[in-house]
C-alpha cells in the first residue's frame, strides 16, 4: 500500500509531535500531583477502600444489620453461624456480627478521636519549640524526651487501673494524652528547617507575631507531615486499644471493642467457636494494615522527592 | 476464701478467712461409708457435670496414679498445725491429709457430711450443758513406726496448737481468739482411747464438733514430742514445753528441700508417705504406707503429684493423656468430647461453699448506702439474676454448676440447709422486680434509668435516706479471673438494666480485690465500690456465717448489719438449739446481704483404667483425693 505525504501530514497531528527540547506541561496544582501519586499506589488505594467499608460496616451497618446488643441472652451463646445470626453468637448471645460493629465503631471513634488529641497537642508543642528554640526548645523536648521514656502502655494500665470505668471518652483522652511525642518531634524537626525560610523571614520582617507565624506559616506548612502521622497515629491507637482490651483494661461492658472481643474469645480458642475468634481478627488486622497503607502513601505523596513529576 | 469460686483455700491462704479455714479443720471426704457407696445417681444429680466413673474391672496391685497439682498452688508446708500464710486445699487436703489423718473425716462423697466409718474416732458426747466433750478413739489405727494412735497424740496436737497460737496466731489458718483451741481449758486423757475436754462456757453441740473440733489432727508425740532431731522426747503438757516442740516442727516444716528426707515427716498414720519433694516446683510423690490402719489399704503403688505453671498446661497434658487425674477448667470444657475419646471420665460437682455479689452498705456515693439497706432492693436484685439461664449457658457454666440462692448452696446438699437454700425464694422475675420498685415509689424506666419519685420511709415510699429523683446507679467491680465471674455479672447487669438500674462494671485481679476492697481493717477505700464480686467463701460443714454477715465479723468487709442475724448466729455458735444454723441461714438466705450466685462445679478428668468406688471419685469436687480406694484395672 502506497501513502501519500498529504495523508502522512492529515494524521500526525502537530500536538502529536514532541518538541525538541522536550514536551512542557502546564504547572499542576500540588494536590493534583499528591492525588495522583496516591492514586498510582494501589496499595494505598485498597487501604483506603478497607478504611471506608469498615466505617460504612461500624456506623451504618447496624442501621441495616439489626440486633439486639443491649441485653445479654445466655441461652442463646455460641450458636454457630445460621442464618439468624450471621457470624453466631458470642458467650453472652449477642449476635457477632452486630457486636464486630459495635466494637468497630469504638475502635474507629477511638482510633480517630485519641489521634486528634495527640496530633493537636504534639503540633502545638513541636511548632513552638521549632519556632522559639532557645531554653524553651530545649525544655519542651526534654519533656518529650522523659515521657518516650516511659512506656506507654504502662502508664495507660496504671491509669485505667486507678480509675474505674474506661469510656469512649476516657480512653481516647487517656490514650491521646500520651501519644503526641513522637508528633511533636516530626513538627519540630519540620519548624526547624522552615523558620529560616525566606517565606518566613519575610513575614517577620513584615511585623508578623509568632503566633501569626505558627498559625499561617508553620504549622500548614508542616501539615504534610502531621497528616501522614495521624494515620499512623489511628493505627498505633486502635492497635493499642486492642491491647488493651487483650489485657482486660479496655472498655467496660456494655461497651466493647475489638481488643475486648478477641481478648475473651481467645479462651475458646481452641473449643471449636472460631466465629469469635478469627472474624473479629481479621477485622483489626485489616483496618490496622489499611491505615498503615494510607500512611506509607501518604508519606510517599507529601514527600516532593518521593514524588513523581 | 475462694480464689473465684473453685479456687477455695488458695484464696484463704491470701485472706486467712477464718470461714474457710474453719472448713479446712474440719476436713474434706474420702469414699462415703467407709469404702463408698456403689449409687453414682446421687452425684449426677442437677448440679452436676458429665458421669461419675462407675466401680469395675479387676483390681490390679501397684501403679502410680499421676494426678494435677493446681497451677502456681502446689503443697508448700507439711506439719499439720499450718499457718495462715499456708492454709490452702493444696497444702492440707490434697497433701497433709495423705499422711496425717484429722480425727474426723468428711465429707462423704460429695456430701458435706461427717464419714464415720473413715474416721480415726467416733462422734463425740456432750455433757455438762455441752461444757464436757468426751472423744471415744477406734483401735487399729497405727502409726507408720507401729505405735498405736492414741489419746496422747490428741492432746499432743491440742497443746502445740495452743502453743502455735500464743506464740503468734497467725501460726495456725484456722485460729479465731477466743474459739478453738482457747476455749479448751482442760485436757484429760484417762485412757489411750479416751480424750475428755472441758471447754470455758456453753457452745452449740453442732458448732463445736463440725466446726471447731474437726480441728483436731493427731500427731505423732512418740517421734515428735522433741525439740531437736537428734534429741529425746519430752513432756509436751505444758505450754513451756509445747512452744519448744511447736518451734522446732515449725523450722523443720519451713525446710522444703528436707520434706523427703526428714524422718519426723516418715512418721505418718495417713495411707501414703512422702517418697520426694520438689521444693522449686511443690511436685512431691507419696508411696503407699504398708502400716495404715484405715479400712482400706490402698492397693496403688503411690502418687505422683504433677506440678504446673498453667491451666493450658495442665489441660494439654491431659489430652495428651500423660496424667491419670485432672481438673478442667470451664474454658475447656467445650472439649469434653476429646477427653473422653482420649480415654477420660469427665465429671463434676459443685464443692460446699458459696459465691456471692458483696454490697457495700457503707458506701454515700449516690446514696448507694441507704438505697441498699432497703430489703425490697436486695430483694428486687435477687430476682434479677436468672440462674437456670446462667448455669446452662454455654457462655457461662455449660451445665457445670449447681443452684444456690444463700449461703448454704442447693447443691451439694447440706444437712443444715433450711427450706428457702433448696427452693428460690427470689426467682428470676424481671416483672416481680419491676413491681418491687413500683410499689415502692420509683418511676421504672425500662432501659433507662429508674429514679425514686416518692421519697420517705412510708411502706409505699423509697426508704430513709433516699431523696427524690435518686437514680439507680452503681458499680460492680469483679474479679477478671476466670472468665465466668464477669459473665454471669454481665448477664445481671444486663437484667438490671431492664428495670433501669445501671451497673456500671469493671474488673480487678483477685488480689486487688481482696487487698483493697474486702480488708475490713482498711475502711479507706469503702466509697470506691458499691459492689464486688471475687468470688466466694468454701464453708465449714457447720455453716455458720460468723465472720461473714456478722456485725463484727471479721470478712463483713460491707459493713452488713442486722441485729436479727446477730442474734441468730450468736445462737448457731452458743445455743443449745441444735437447728440453730438452719433458722440462721435462713434468715441470711431471706436478707440477702449480698447476691448469692450459681455454685460452680468441680469438673475432673479420670482416666477409664482407674477405677474405684464412686464416691471416692466424687471426693474430688470438695478438694479431696482418695486414692487409697482406686486400683488400675487389669
Amino acid at each position: 500500500m502506497t501513502v501519500s505525504i498529504g495523508e502522512i501530514y492529515e494524521e500526525v497531528q502537530p500536538s502529536d509531535v514532541a518538541p525538541e527540547g522536550g514536551q512542557i506541561h502546564g504547572p499542576r496544582a500540588g494536590w493534583k500531583l499528591a492525588l495522583s501519586s496516591f492514586v498510582e499506589n494501589r496499595l494505598a488505594v485498597a487501604g483506603a477502600g478497607i478504611v471506608v467499608f469498615f466505617i460504612l460496616f461500624s456506623f451504618v451497618g447496624p442501621l441495616i444489620y439489626h440486633t439486639n446488643q443491649n441485653s445479654t441472652n445466655p441461652i442463646n451463646a455460641f450458636l454457630p453461624p445460621s442464618g439468624a445470626h450471621l457470624l453466631g453468637t458470642d458467650s453472652n448471645g449477642f449476635d457477632e456480627l452486630g457486636r464486630m460493629m459495635k466494637g468497630g465503631q469504638a475502635a474507629l471513634e477511638i482510633g480517630f478521636f485519641a489521634s486528634l488529641i495527640a496530633t493537636v497537642i504534639g503540633t502545638l508543642v513541636g511548632a513552638v519549640a521549632g519556632l522559639l528554640g532557645g531554653v524553651v526548645d530545649a525544655f519542651l523536648m526534654r519533656i518529650v524526651d522523659v515521657m518516650l521514656s516511659i512506656p506507654l502502655l504502662f502508664v495507660i494500665l496504671i491509669v485505667g487501673d486507678r480509675y474505674n470505668g474506661a469510656t469512649v471518652f476516657s480512653l481516647s483522652i487517656i490514650i491521646g494524652i500520651f501519644s503526641w511525642l513522637v508528633s511533636a518531634r516530626l513538627v519540630r524537626g519540620e519548624v526547624l528547617s522552615l523558620r529560616v525560610r525566606d517565606f518566613v523571614f519575610a513575614s517577620r520582617t513584615m511585623g508578623a507575631s509568632r503566633r501569626h507565624l505558627i498559625y499561617k506559616h508553620l504549622i500548614p506548612n508542616a501539615l504534610g507531615v502531621v497528616i501522614v502521622n495521624i494515620t499512623f497515629q489511628v493505627a498505633d491507637t486502635i492497635n493499642l486499644l486492642a491491647i488493651l482490651g487483650f489485657l482486660g483494661y479496655g472498655l467496660n461492658y456494655p461497651q466493647v471493642s475489638w481488643g475486648d472481643m478477641l481478648s475473651n474469645a481467645l479462651n475458646y480458642l481452641s473449643d471449636g467457636y472460631w466465629w469469635v475468634v478469627y472474624p473479629v481478627g481479621v477485622c483489626l488486622v485489616l483496618v490496622v494494615m489499611a491505615f498503615n497503607f494510607i500512611g506509607d502513601a501518604l508519606r510517599d505523596t507529601v514527600d516532593v522527592r518521593l514524588r513523581r513529576r | 476464701m475462694r480464689a473465684w469460686i473453685k479456687g477455695a483455700r488458695a484464696g484463704a491462704a491470701v485472706a486467712a478467712g477464718a470461714l474457710v479455714l474453719a472448713a479446712c479443720g474440719s476436713g474434706t471426704g474420702s469414699g462415703g461409708g467407709g469404702t463408698g457407696g456403689g449409687n453414682t445417681s446421687a452425684f449426677n444429680a442437677p448440679g452436676g457435670y458429665g458421669k461419675l466413673p462407675t466401680q469395675s474391672g479387676t483390681p490390679k496391685k501397684g501403679g502410680i496414679v499421676t494426678i494435677a497439682e493446681s497451677p502456681g498452688a502446689g503443697p508448700n508446708y507439711i506439719f499439720p498445725i499450718t499457718p495462715a500464710a499456708n492454709e490452702s486445699v493444696y497444702t492440707i487436703d490434697q497433701f497433709q491429709y495423705y499422711m496425717w489423718r484429722p480425727l474426723w473425716w468428711a465429707p462423704q462423697g460429695a456430701t458435706p457430711t461427717i464419714n464415720f466409718p473413715q474416721s480415726i474416732a467416733s462422734a463425740p458426747a456432750f455433757s455438762n450443758n455441752n461444757k464436757t466433750i468426751t472423744i471415744h478413739m477406734k483401735s487399729g489405727w497405727k502409726w507408720s513406726d507401729g505405735a498405736p494412735v492414741t489419746s496422747k497424740d490428741v492432746a499432743f496436737d491440742l497443746w502445740l496448737t495452743k502453743a502455735a497460737v500464743k506464740i503468734s496466731p497467725a501460726n495456725d489458718g484456722n485460729y479465731t481468739p477466743g474459739l478453738y483451741p482457747d476455749f479448751i481449758t482442760s485436757i484429760q486423757t484417762p485412757n489411750s482411747t479416751t480424750v475428755v475436754l472441758k471447754v470455758n462456757k456453753t457452745y452449740n453441740q453442732n458448732f463445736m464438733f463440725y466446726n471447731q473440733l474437726g480441728q483436731i489432727v493427731p500427731l505423732p508425740a512418740q517421734a515428735w514430742s522433741k525439740t531437736s532431731a537428734s534429741g529425746a522426747t519430752i513432756p509436751f503438757a505444758n505450754l513451756a514445753n509445747a512452744e519448744k516442740i511447736y518451734k522446732f516442727l515449725n523450722a523443720q516444716s519451713g525446710k522444703l528441700a528436707t520434706y523427703a528426707t526428714n524422718p519426723l515427716w516418715q512418721v505418718v498414720d495417713g495411707p501414703f508417705k512422702l517418697k520426694t519433694f520438689d521444693p522449686s516446683t511443690d511436685a512431691n510423690t507419696l508411696v503407699a504406707n504398708p502400716a495404715y490402719g484405715g479400712p482400706v489399704k490402698p492397693k496403688i503403688a503411690g502418687i505422683d503429684n504433677v506440678a504446673f505453671t498453667s491451666t493450658s498446661a495442665e489441660f494439654n497434658q491431659l489430652l495428651s493423656g500423660n496424667l491419670d487425674v485432672g481438673f478442667v477448667d470451664f474454658s475447656n470444657l467445650p472439649q469434653v468430647n476429646t477427653l473422653k475419646a482420649k480415654g477420660y471420665n469427665v465429671w463434676g460437682y459443685p464443692d460446699f461453699g458459696f459465691s456471692y455479689i458483696g454490697y457495700n452498705f457503707k458506701d454515700p456515693t449516690g446514696d448507694f448506702n441507704n438505697i441498699i439497706s432497703q430489703l425490697y432492693i436486695r430483694q428486687a436484685l435477687a430476682h434479677l439474676q436468672d440462674e437456670p439461664a446462667v448455669i446452662q449457658s454455654k457462655g457461662v457454666f455449660d451445665g457445670a454448676a449447681g443452684a444456690a440462692y444463700g449461703p448454704v448452696p442447693a447443691v451439694p446438699k447440706s444437712p443444715f440447709a433450711p427450706a428457702n437454700a433448696l427452693t428460690n425464694p427470689y426467682p428470676f422475675s424481671i416483672s416481680a422486680a419491676s413491681n418491687l420498685l413500683t410499689s415502692h415509689g420509683w418511676k421504672v424506666v425500662p432501659g433507662g434509668t429508674t429514679t425514686c419519685q416518692k421519697p420517705g420511709t412510708a411502706s409505699n415510699e423509697c426508704g430513709a435516706g433516699i431523696p427524690k429523683g435518686t437514680a439507680l446507679t452503681w458499680n460492680l467491680i469483679y474479679g477478671n479471673s476466670p472468665a465466668v465471674i464477669g459473665a454471669q455479672d454481665e448477664i445481671w447487669a444486663s437484667n438490671a438494666k431492664k428495670v433501669g438500674i445501671t451497673i456500671n462494671l469493671s474488673s480487678k485481679t483477685f488480689n486487688y480485690i481482696i487487698s483493697n476492697l474486702s480488708d475490713v481493717s482498711n475502711p479507706s477505700n469503702d466509697k470506691i465500690w458499691a459492689m464486688q464480686d471475687f468470688g466466694g467463701f468454701t464453708n465449714s460443714l457447720y455453716p455458720t456465717t460468723n465472720e461473714l454477715f456478722n456485725t463484727k465479723g471479721s470478712f463483713n468487709f460491707g459493713g452488713f448489719s442486722n441485729p436479727q442475724i446477730d442474734k441468730a448466729i450468736q445462737n448457731s455458735i452458743s445455743s443449745l438449739d441444735n437447728t440453730a444454723v438452719q433458722k440462721e441461714i435462713g434468715l441470711v438466705t431471706a436478707q440477702q446481704p449480698g447476691l448469692f450466685q450459681p455454685n460452680a462445679d468441680l469438673v475432673f478428668a479420670f482416666k477409664n483404667t482407674l477405677s474405684g468406688p464412686p464416691a471416692s471419685f466424687a471426693d474430688a469436687s470438695q478438694y479431696q483425693f482418695s486414692p487409697e480406694y482406686w486400683y488400675f484395672k487389669k
